[in-house]
Order: structure tokens, then sequence, then C-alpha cells
């Protein structure tokens, strides 16, 4: 059977840009900008983004459209053996999308509550006991979260329907969910910088402190942002790059991405500090008692904002609306490119009809999620979530650079690249594969752990971070493996 | 704002959005050739 296609490469490059630019560009980078030095740190976040992150979607947009498979047979298919960096891969996407999936779901709690500015009383307590139910500790997982529940299965049903067609349907998604959040980012742009304070906050957002680039810290930083911020090692740029015709331009496609991804990060730093330097200002408080990332940033501190705006109640209600559309609709194409990675994995491994893995994985993936619906849930999603990042996607790219870098001969693959390209990619490419990802991840990871060894991550007790995060890294390991290996086996009888 | 703030928002905006419009001039002089040349 033909592979399905992206209807252009207009489409594939909207997908591609949507899947990297997710709730991150708002609620992460910003505030790492702000943390590393402001300004200055735009310097190491280009170079990461120039040596690192465009040279890796490079890397997996070539491995996608020269094997026409999913990430676990590219990578078999391409050296044979390697298919379980594809299987873990996806496992960690899997992982992640369940968790993914229930923040999409706050931000669809808080879409509804948005009208009525429900959280006017006072942010953090209507997040954490209103909302969340949150228990006493880790320990504490209490029952589940009806309304979380709800709107949780809401969104995979969403998922569902935007992918068991194919890309034919998520190429007609993307033409909305790309642009809007673009849209509505501008309008919360030009709400901030109109307000009281704003220069104050663009001033603690981009005043730059260059003595902070001596810190390797600071470029670590940068380094794991652009690679977070890609979707690289989620297996998902394989997968869509496996519906592109094999004369692809690649280079191209990947300097689009990747300087459209930064771009619209750059942008909603503006849109989020100029809020903050009104917040501030309206509280009285300095920005940096303001300031915040995170779960943290997007249902505490940015709805205070809102209900402090000035223009009364309908105001408010419009711009909590429109932040919380932004959010969703940011969201929503990284979520579903995540299982669209996962169900052409499998979809290519068991030649099984699309409609009925992507039913499986919806299915599985809105299951897989209720754990983080229950009273203890947000303690066990950051924990998971800091695993996932900092040892999961991580290895990923690490595995990805040195299979290219020193198992492959990465001068063949960067011709490959070159072949049907539009911008020739010059012997660079080469050295940022074979040396600087990989001693960069390396540096990363050790530091990681030795964080690690030195203070429990968050001050979880050791036995929760154990189960979130050691083991849970293990287990994915050990499943991929044994997929990889049973697969195989599948085959030669 | 400080100088030293417009002048990294100057930065941002050139590298960032320069460069996104450096690469589409790229690919579409590229494509052009590539006709040209049948």
């Amino acid at each position: 059977m033909a592979r399905e296609r992206w209807n252009s490469r207009s489409v594939f490059v909207m997908a591609a840009v949507g899947s990297a630019v997710g709730l991150g560009n708002v609620w992460r980078f910003p505030y790492m900008v702000y943390d590393n030095g402001g300004g200055a740190f735009l310097i190491p976040y280009l170079i990461a983004l120039l040596t690192t992150g465009i040279p890796l979607l490079m890397l997996e947009y070539n491995l996608g459209i020269k094997m026409q498979k999913g990430p676990a047979q590219a990578f078999e298919g391409f050296k044979k053996g390697s298919g379980f960096i594809g299987w873990f891969a996806l496992l960690i996407s899997f992982v992640i999308v369940s968790y993914y999936s229930v923040v999409m779901a706050w931000v669809g709690k808080y879409l509804y509550h948005s009208f009525t500015v429900a959280w006017a009383g006072g942010a953090k307590d209507f997040f954490f006991s209103d909302v969340l139910h949150l228990s006493s500790g880790v320990g504490q997982l209490g029952g589940l979260v009806a309304p979380i529940v709800i709107v949780l299965l809401i969104m995979w049903i969403i998922m569902y329907f935007i992918i068991f067609k194919g890309v034919k349907v998520v190429a007609k998604v993307v033409m909305w969910t790309v642009p809007l959040p673009i849209i509505l980012l501008f309008v919360l742009f030009v709400r901030g910088i109109t307000l009281d304070g704003a220069a104050s906050g663009l001033n603690f957002y981009l005043n730059p402190d260059f003595s902070m680039l001596a810190n390797p810290r600071v470029w670590l930083a940068a380094y794991g942002q652009v690679f977070f911020s890609l979707s690289l090692g989620f297996g998902i740029m394989i997968a869509y790059a496996s519906y592109l015709p094999k004369d692809s331009d690649i280079s191209g496609n990947a300097f689009v991405t990747g300087l459209a991804n930064c771009g619209i990060a750059f942008f909603a730093g503006f849109a989020v500090f100029s809020t903050l330097g009104y917040l501030a200002q309206a509280t009285g408080q300095p920005v940096t008692e303001v300031a915040g990332a995170g779960v943290g940033l997007a249902f505490v501190i940015f709805p205070t904002a809102i209900a402090q705006l000035p223009g009364g109640v309908v105001v408010q209600a419009i711009f909590g609306v429109v932040f919380f559309l932004t959010l969703i609709t940011l969201a929503i194409d990284s979520a579903f490119s995540l299982v669209e990675g996962i169900v052409t994995g499998l979809k290519d491994q068991l030649n099984a009809k699309r409609e009925t893995i992507t039913l499986l994985v919806c299915i599985v993936g809105f299951l897989a999620g209720l754990i983080y619906c229950t009273e203890g849930g947000l303690y066990w999603l950051d924990i998971v979530d800091h695993w996932a990042n900092s040892f999961g996607l991580i290895v990923v790219g690490l595995m990805e650079a040195i299979l290219i870098g020193w198992i492959y001969n990465p001068e063949e693959f960067r011709a490959d690249i070159n072949r049907y390209s539009d911008i020739n990619v010059g012997k660079w490419w080469t050295i940022c594969v074979k040396w600087i990802t990989p001693i960069i991840i390396i540096v990363s990871i050790n530091l990681s752990f030795y964080s690690e060894l030195k203070e429990s991550y968050g001050g979880y007790p050791l036995w929760a971070v154990m189960v979130g995060g050691w083991v849970m890294i293990e287990v994915l390991f050990i499943i991929a493996v044994a997929m990889k290996l049973g697969f195989r086996e599948r085959r030669e009888s | 704002m400080s100088a030293g703030a417009w002048i990294m928002l100057i930065v941002g905006v050139v590298v960032l959005y320069g460069g996104l419009g450096v690469t589409f001039i790229k690919i579409f002089r590229s494509r052009e050739r590539k006709e040209i040349k049948g």
C-alpha cells in the first residue's frame, strides 16, 4: 500500500512547527531568558540552535525521509540492531503525552472558568484547592478529581479524531492550530505592552548580564532549552518526515522549523514579561517576586495578572479566554504529534489499521493519565516530567548523534541531506553531530546525575523519586529493547 | 528599557526573524534555479 503523503511542503512545515511550538515556548523560554542572564542568554541560545537544534532536526528529517518508516523501523532499517532507540523514543513520548494531556485538561478547565474569572478571589488557592484538590504530599494519592478526568477524556477524544484518518486530517487541523495561537499571542502582546509597568517587565526579560556567559550552567540551560523545544528525541520529526517524498528538501525545512519555533518563543516573552511588569506594579512588588515559570506561571501568576487588568470583569474574562485559548491551541498540536509518532511506529511495525491502533493508543494514554488526575497527581507529574526530559529525551538525542556521528559515516549522511536540499550543508554539520552534540549531552547528563545524587529532586522522598524517576526510565529502556527483540523474532519466525 | 535590553531586542529580531527571511529567500532562489535548469 502506498504511504500517506502530506498535501504540500508548507503543510509539513506547519505541522513540524506546531509540534515544536508548545506550552514551553510560553511558560519555559521567557523565564529561562530572565533567569540566565537576560538578553545575554540569547547568545548561547542562538549558538545552541545552530550547533545542536537545527543539525539534529536535519538528522531526524533525513532518517524519516530516507527510510520512509516510523522511528523504530527507520533506525532498524538504517542500522541493524538500533531499532530500540526508536522504541525508547516512542515510549518516552507516550509517558510525556500521558501527563501533557492532563496539563491540557487543566487548561481546558481554566478556559471554561475564564468566562467568570473564577480565580479572582485568589489564583493560588483556586488552582491548588479548587481545581487540583492537591493532597498534602506525594504519598497521599487520594481519589480521582472527576472534573479533570472528564476534560482529559474530551482531550483524548479530540486527539483521536485529529489523528485516526492520517496526515491529511492533521494537515487540515494544523492550518488552524498553528497560526491561531500566534494571532492570540499578538493580542496578548499588544495588551501587555500597553499596560503600565510593561517596560520594567521587559527590562527584566532582556537586560543583559554578560557575566553570566562565563557560567557553564547557562550554556547547558541554552542547549537543554533548544533540545526540548524542538521536539527532538521524541521520534515525532522522524515520523512526520516519513510522510514526505524522498526528494524533499531537508536543510531548508529544518532551518524554517528551528527559527520559527525560537522566534515564537522570543515573541511570547514580550507578552509574558510585559504583563508581569504590570502585575509587579499593580501589587507593589518587584518583578523578581512575581516572575515564574511552568505550571505556576500559567495557572497562578498569569491568572492573577488577568484578574488585575483594568476595565472590569468583562475585559478580564476576554483576556482570560484569549490566554487559555492560546495555551490550548499551542499544546494541542504538540500533543497529537506525540500520539502520531507512536501510531506511525506501531502501524509500520504491525501493519494494522490506523484507526484501530489510534484508538488503542488513545485509550491506554487516557488510562495512563489518570494517575495525574488524582489529588497527588501534580507531584507525580513533576517527578515524571523531570526524568523524562533530563534522562529520557536527552539519552535518545545522544544515541542518535553517536549512531550517525560515530557508527555510521556522517559525511555520507551529510551528502544524503544535501542531495535534494535547497540550502547546502557544510562540514560544520558533521562537527556538530559528531562532537558538539554528544559532548554537551554527556556533560549535561553527568551534571544532572550529580545533582540528583547530591540532593533529592524537589525535596521528594527517595522512594517517590525512585519509582517515578529511575525505575520508570529503566523499565522503559528494558521494554524498548524487548520490543525490538520481540518484533525481530516475530519477523524471523 | 535599558540600552542593553534594546540592543538584545534588536539582536533577537535580526537573527531570528532575519534568519527566517533569509532562509525563505534561499529556498525560493534555489527553486528558481532548479526550474530554469529544468
